[in-house]
């Protein structure tokens, strides 16, 4: 009976169920967007974290050169040895290699229950005499036996006798051998299996379940910085400076989609010009080139291909542990195949090494590089991290003991899971502002709805209904009503997450997750929704109507009473000082290379929230209170009837407008926050892939291109739709920097200081001395001026206006002396990331070398909006781009390819859930307000009616006090969510490279502040529409 | 001659549209009421004794016939019209008292001023002080209306009605709620003021003792099915 009535009342008052089912629908829908959303962004962070790494796994190979020595460990018997019986240790050593090993020695020490007998030792048949002990272990420090230089092809046999203490088996543990020699000191065991050779390890690799590819990469540097040098000629002519020869295939480069082999191809035989060794050599296809090794052998190869590595990673990121993003990339650089490197790069190599007094500081570097099948792998970060794991053991389990492996994408994905983590907590914590605003919006929508259900209810105790039976009913009401919306929410909440991600994000969740997310959204949206809604009609029943009505005018709101505002700001308040007092909000940034992810304090992420809470508290309890100042005294003088009854019911009813500006003020300020979070955050990743970049657009010519530039060329460069362009000359250790003190390798930048300035993106306080704008005039004014960063000049023991002998274009043919003097100081300029050390001006630069060309242009777009950006790159394609190749780089570029951290996170994404939702709950909170309005005061409204009051005054009244909510509200949202915004840009800035500037779109708060009041104005036209429908006979005559 | 708040009501009929078919709420109702003098009417409950209250207050309108007040025929008013004769020639007290709720006494006495002065501002406003006085209201002006008693609240709206002076008094049930004090002295205020201002009084009730306060009866009928009403 009772559910029958309640399903009567539901579907006999549409507006009131449609209400508050609505509000319930957007609280669910928003929890569960989000869940969902969180599900979406960690299915898609495992490609996205490997998107950017170039080599998946690598083997490298540390057999060193000249280590081709094996050691054999055997025993004269076999199986168990008893107590006080002997046995022959046997060891013999070998040389496989090419070349003679030096110093070699060789150690071995009986294992636990043996002891060497004395006088045993044997060498090549020869008793060895003149140490007492063990000669393969002698004295403290268990000196082996040094063989000396061991010619290739020869063997070495050597033995002693070792007697059990107590009886033992006679396994590999018994005793314990190895070798070394100089050129390979790490210590070789015996017995180890043959070194595989690369080709077959590689082949062996490919056949490990999950590997997609395995490639066999070799390389050495050749130049004059090398001791025993080689270089690259052709007839007479050298190209000069460092170079490198590289030894990989086709397969190899095919992979690679940042090798360009723009001309030709790779052959076994042939070999691979870089673009700019082949303009240094003045060859082409077909020509001979000579490659002098450092043994001084020559190899003269035909150049079968010309490419373009500028940019290949796999090859030129630096091998040395900690500086692994380092890009060295050497312009001159030959390719031949894996035959040709192992048969005559390695061994001369080998010889180089094993020449007596020399000693090659960087030996050729052996690795296999892996692919993983990547679209194999778990979504999830974290479990894709196990898979790889795993893999890579199955890897190091093929040929073992010759190499170690360097998991790059284990790595990867292991600070990948650890974002991922931070991302759930985070974007919960963005979230979490959603949820307590359906709650709030379902207590609202509940205490609006009991206010109007109070006469129903009543009428209900008049006919002998008791609390029970009100709370009963009031239960069934609340579970149908959050019930339906909770489903509602559920299917909006999917709908909208999917929208937002795109590209079928939800599909690739794994379905565990979702029915996860889905079960915790709809239930703790029912939870909370329902709750709120109980609560409030559970408090109203229980209320005497005769106090309820008695006290409506007058009553205070349960948080003012309670002080819920004065608590959340006091929270505000030491929260914030203990934050600062212990530097909190500092955290720290996170690098894949150093396997760290984004350090966040997220209990900080709770001051935002008190922020957002106590604002808005603490506006409507000064709202409130001024209206209550503002209530007009009694008085029989008429005056103007509209004004007056406005000022009357606003006056005498404050708590229930300021309760509505609450609402409103707290969706407002959640819209303003999330749009000035994603402004701030927007405009710093801009600033964080500008300074990157250098500037919004940097333009590279190709090393195939056929131009060379001037500095004067950067006019070429300048469109319709670009401001200004800049030459930059700059490579890594270009120059010799020397000091009254020491002398260094360092990187130089030669910029035009008359256009730098107008293009990059300077920052006063990257210069130590001085500002930026005085530093540019104090280069163009000075041509002999150098700016050293702070680094660089501390290790040169120098300071400003000391001089300098600086060496352009060091180990090249034009490499000149000029002498400098140091102008100021900088602590990092834009546009290099392997970071400028010393920056001079390109008109001194080129006054001393004319033949140097500009490694790069910068320019300027006309305005910074990303369609100046397009429209400029568009015009350079269409315009120098078609006469000459070049590489545009751009801030948005930049930003594509650091999509590695948790800096890159659709945070974007999950903000416009956040608003669409928030937007979608303003207007439904407005409707709730005015509706509810409506059902509290119709008798009134037609009561004024009956007296003579014209309907469009009515509406007028209706319009006055809603809109009294919505600006009120919305001014106060605005002021608080500006407060919240910058307390969740500050709790979140170790995501940001550079420290966020935080910026207020004025643009982006006209959406909700204009839609807050149109939906005020709708509501309210609809409202008094229904009220000039309503029969005044019927409503009046009822008591 | 007319006189100028006589009311002529003839054959009213008021349908409404429900679920079940067309209800008949007035069938062929006329009346005569000459100005200045008082009318009771009588009936069982559903006869449409408010209904055609409503229609002399123009609240509603009829499905057929018409309603002249003071000769203007009001049933062919527009909204607008009909909004001005209810704002200067009508005041209307009800069972419920219907007093706003956030609005003193005194405030929602002089309320009904100042929605009639918009449009007569030759008319100079009377102080409601005098008025309150004299229904015995005159220390209760600065209280709302959840402080008054119901004989209290019914006094005030029988004040709101008059104060302004209107020409035509309709009370629909005024004394329903009170007990039989409160229910004459609240009566014979009403009539008492009617005669006092000229109005003319139209008044519905069940108590035929209250009725014989009026200077004529008239009792109502409750309307006849009609035949093939029903919508279906």
């Amino acid at each position: 009976m009772l559910a029958r009535y309640v399903f009567a009342d539901l579907v006999r008052n549409p507006r009131r169920t449609l209400s508050t089912a609505v509000g319930v629908a957007l609280g669910v829908g928003l929890f569960c967007g989000v869940l969902f959303f969180v599900d979406g962004l960690s299915a898609s962070m495992t490609q996205r974290a490997v998107a950017p790494l170039s080599i998946d796994v690598q083997r490298i190979v540390t057999e060193r050169i000249g280590g081709a020595t094996t050691l054999t460990q055997t025993f004269s018997t076999s199986g168990r040895i008893r107590s006080g019986a002997q046995t022959r240790v046997d060891l013999e050593l070998r040389n496989l290699g090419a070349t003679a090993a030096n110093e070699v020695t060789v150690r071995s020490l009986p294992g636990a229950g043996l002891r060497f007998v004395r006088g045993s030792a044997m060498q090549d048949g020869v008793t060895v005499v003149g140490v007492s002990g063990n000669p393969f272990a002698d004295g403290l420090g268990q000196r082996g036996l040094n063989l000396g230089t061991v010619e290739p092809g020869t063997t070495r046999r050597l033995s002693y006798r070792v007697q059990a203490v107590r009886a033992r088996d006679l396994d590999a543990t018994a005793v314990t051998s190895s070798s070394s020699s100089r050129e390979s000191f790490s210590p070789v065991p015996a017995n180890r299996p043959r070194v595989t050779r690369l080709a077959e390890l590689a082949r062996l690799v490919a056949r490990v379940p999950g590997v997609a590819a395995a490639n066999q990469l070799s390389f050495a540097d050749l130049g004059p910085d090398k001791i025993s040098a080689g270089k690259i000629s052709a007839g007479t002519v050298v190209a000069s400076g460092p170079a490198k020869i590289l030894g990989f295939d086709e397969a190899y480069a095919a992979r690679d989609s940042t090798i360009t082999i723009s001309k030709g191809r790779l052959t076994p035989t042939g070999a691979v010009l870089s673009a700019e060794a082949a303009r240094a050599l003045h060859v082409d296809l077909g020509a001979r080139v000579t490659v002098t090794l450092p043994d001084s052998s020559v190899t003269e190869l035909e150049v079968s291909g010309i490419a373009d590595l500028s940019r290949a990673r796999s090859l030129f990121s630096s091998r040395r542990g900690g500086d692994l993003e380092t890009f060295v990339y050497s312009p001159n650089s030959i390719v031949v195949s894996p035959a040709v490197f192992e048969a005559t790069v390695l061994p001369a190599y080998e010889r180089a090494a094993t020449t007596r007094g020399a000693r090659l500081r960087t030996p050729p570097v052996r690795e296999i590089d892996i692919s993983l099948e990547r679209n194999r792998l778990a979504a999830d970060p974290a479990t894709a991290a196990v898979e790889v794991r795993q893999i890579g053991r199955a890897i190091t389990a093929v040929a073992a003991h010759q190499d170690y492996l360097l998991n790059n994408i284990s790595n990867t994905l292991d600070v990948a899971a650890a974002d991922s983590k931070v991302a759930k907590r985070l974007f919960i914590f963005l979230g979490l502002p959603g949820g307590l605003l359906a709650a709030m919006l379902a207590a609202y929508a509940g205490t609006v709805l009991a206010d109007a259900q109070r006469r129903e209810q009543a009428t209900l105790r008049i006919r002998g209904a008791s609390r029970r039976h009100l709370l009963r009913m009031l239960a069934l009401r609340t579970a149908i009503l959050t019930a339906a919306g909770a489903g509602f929410g559920l299917v909006i909440g999917y709908l909208v997450a999917g929208a937002t991600l795109g590209g079928g994000s939800l599909q690739r969740a794994s379905t565990s997750s979702l029915v996860t997310s889905a079960v915790l959204g709809s239930l703790g949206g029912f939870a909370a929704t329902g709750l709120a809604l109980y609560l409030t009609g559970r408090r109203s029943i229980d209320r005497e109507i005769n106090e309820d009505r008695a006290a409506m005018t007058r009553r205070v709101p349960l948080w003012r009473r309670s002080g819920l505002d004065l608590v959340a700001v006091a929270v505000v308040v030491a929260g914030t000082t203990i934050a600062l007092r212990v530097r909190a909000f500092d955290g720290a940034p996170g690098s894949v290379y150093f396997g760290r992810s984004v350090e966040l304090n997220l209990l900080l992420l709770v001051l935002p929230i008190a922020v957002w809470i106590a604002g808005s508290l603490l506006v409507a309890r000064l709202f409130g209170a001024a209206l209550t100042r503002t209530q007009p005294r009694s008085s029989s003088s008429p005056g103007r009837a509209l004004p007056r009854l406005y000022r009357l019911s606003i006056g005498r009813r404050p708590w229930a407008i300021a309760n509505g500006a609450v609402i409103v003020a707290l969706i407002v300020a959640l819209s303003t926050c999330l749009a000035a979070f994603t402004a701030s955050y927007d405009t710093a990743k801009i600033s964080d892939a500008r300074y990157a970049n250098g500037a919004d657009i940097r333009i590279t010519p190709s090393p195939t291109s056929q131009r060379t530039y001037q500095a004067n060329d950067a006019d070429r460069f300048r469109t319709a739709g670009i401001r200004s362009v800049t030459p930059v000359i700059y490579g890594l250790s270009n120059v010799i920097l020397k000091s009254a003190r020491t002398s260094d390798p360092a990187n130089l930048a030669a910029i035009d200081p008359g256009t730098y300035g107008s293009v990059a993106p300077l920052t006063d306080v990257r210069f130590s001395t001085g500002t930026a704008t005085s530093a540019l005039a104090q280069l163009r004014k000075d041509p002999t001026a150098v700016y050293l960063s702070e680094e660089m000049a501390a290790f040169l023991k120098a300071k400003p206006g000391d001089q300098l002998s600086v060496l352009l274009v060091r180990s090249t043919n034009e490499q000149t002396d000029v002498s400098l003097h140091i102008a100021g100081l900088f602590e990092r300029l834009p546009g290099f990331p392997d970071g400028a050390e010393a920056v001079m001006s390109i008109a001194e630069h080129t006054a001393k070398v004319p033949s140097k060309a500009p490694d790069f242009f910068l320019a300027a777009p006309r305005t910074g909006d990303d369609a100046a950006l397009r429209r400029a790159v568009g015009e350079l394609r269409r315009g120098p781009g078609t006469a000459d190749r070049l590489q545009i780089d751009t801030r948005t570029t930049t930003l594509a390819r650091d999509q590695s951290s948790l800096a890159s996170l659709n945070i974007a994404g999950l903000v416009d859930l956040d608003s669409t939702f928030s937007l979608a709950m303003a207007v439904v909170t407005i409707a709730i307000f005015v509706f509810g309005l409506l059902l509290a005061r119709r008798r009134e409204y037609v009561t004024l009616r009956a007296q003579g009051l014209e309907p469009r005054s009515v509406r007028t009244l209706i319009i006055a006090e809603a809109g009294t909510v919505a600006i009120a509200g919305s001014i106060a949202g605005i002021a608080v969510g500006i407060a919240m915004g910058f307390y969740f840009v500050t709790v979140l800035r170790p995501l940001f490279v550079l420290s966020p500037n935080y910026s207020v779109p004025i643009a982006a708060l006209v959406t909700p502040v204009l839609l807050v009041l149109v939906a005020t104005l709708a509501a309210a036209t609809a409202g008094s529409r229904l009220v000039n429908r309503l029969d005044p006979t019927e409503l009046l005559r009822d008591e | 001659m007319t006189q100028s708040n006589e009311i002529v009501g003839c054959d009213l009929v008021v349908d409404h549209a429900a679920a079940s078919g067309t209800v008949r709420a007035l069938d062929r109702v006329s009346l005569d009421v000459d100005g200045g003098s008082s009318l009771a009417i009588m009936g069982p409950s559903g006869c449409g004794k408010s209904t055609l209250l409503g229609l002399l207050a123009g609240l509603a309108l009829p499905t057929l016939g018409t309603v002249s007040i003071g000769g203007r025929t009001i049933s062919e008013f527009g909204e607008r019209d009909r909004v001005r004769f209810r704002r200067q020639e009508l005041g209307m007290v009800y069972q419920a008292d219907n007093l706003l709720p956030h609005l003193t006494v005194e405030e929602n006495v002089s309320l009904q001023l100042a929605i009639c002065r918009r449009d007569t501002r030759g008319i100079e406003v009377e102080d409601t002080a005098p008025l309150l006085d004299r229904l015995g209201l005159g220390g209760l002006a600065h209280r709302f209306p959840d402080q008054l008693s119901g004989g209290q609240r019914q006094r005030v709206a029988v004040a709101r009605a008059i104060v302004h002076r209107p020409s035509l008094i309709l009370a629909d049930e005024p004394t329903g709620a009170l007990d039989e004090e409160n229910a004459r002295a609240v009566i014979e205020l009403l009539v008492e003021i009617q005669r006092e201002i000229g109005a003319t009084f139209v008044l519905v009730t069940h108590d035929r003792q209250i009725a014989n306060h009026a200077d004529r009866h008239l009792e109502l009928a409750r309307p006849k099915a009609r035949e093939g009403s029903h919508a279906g």
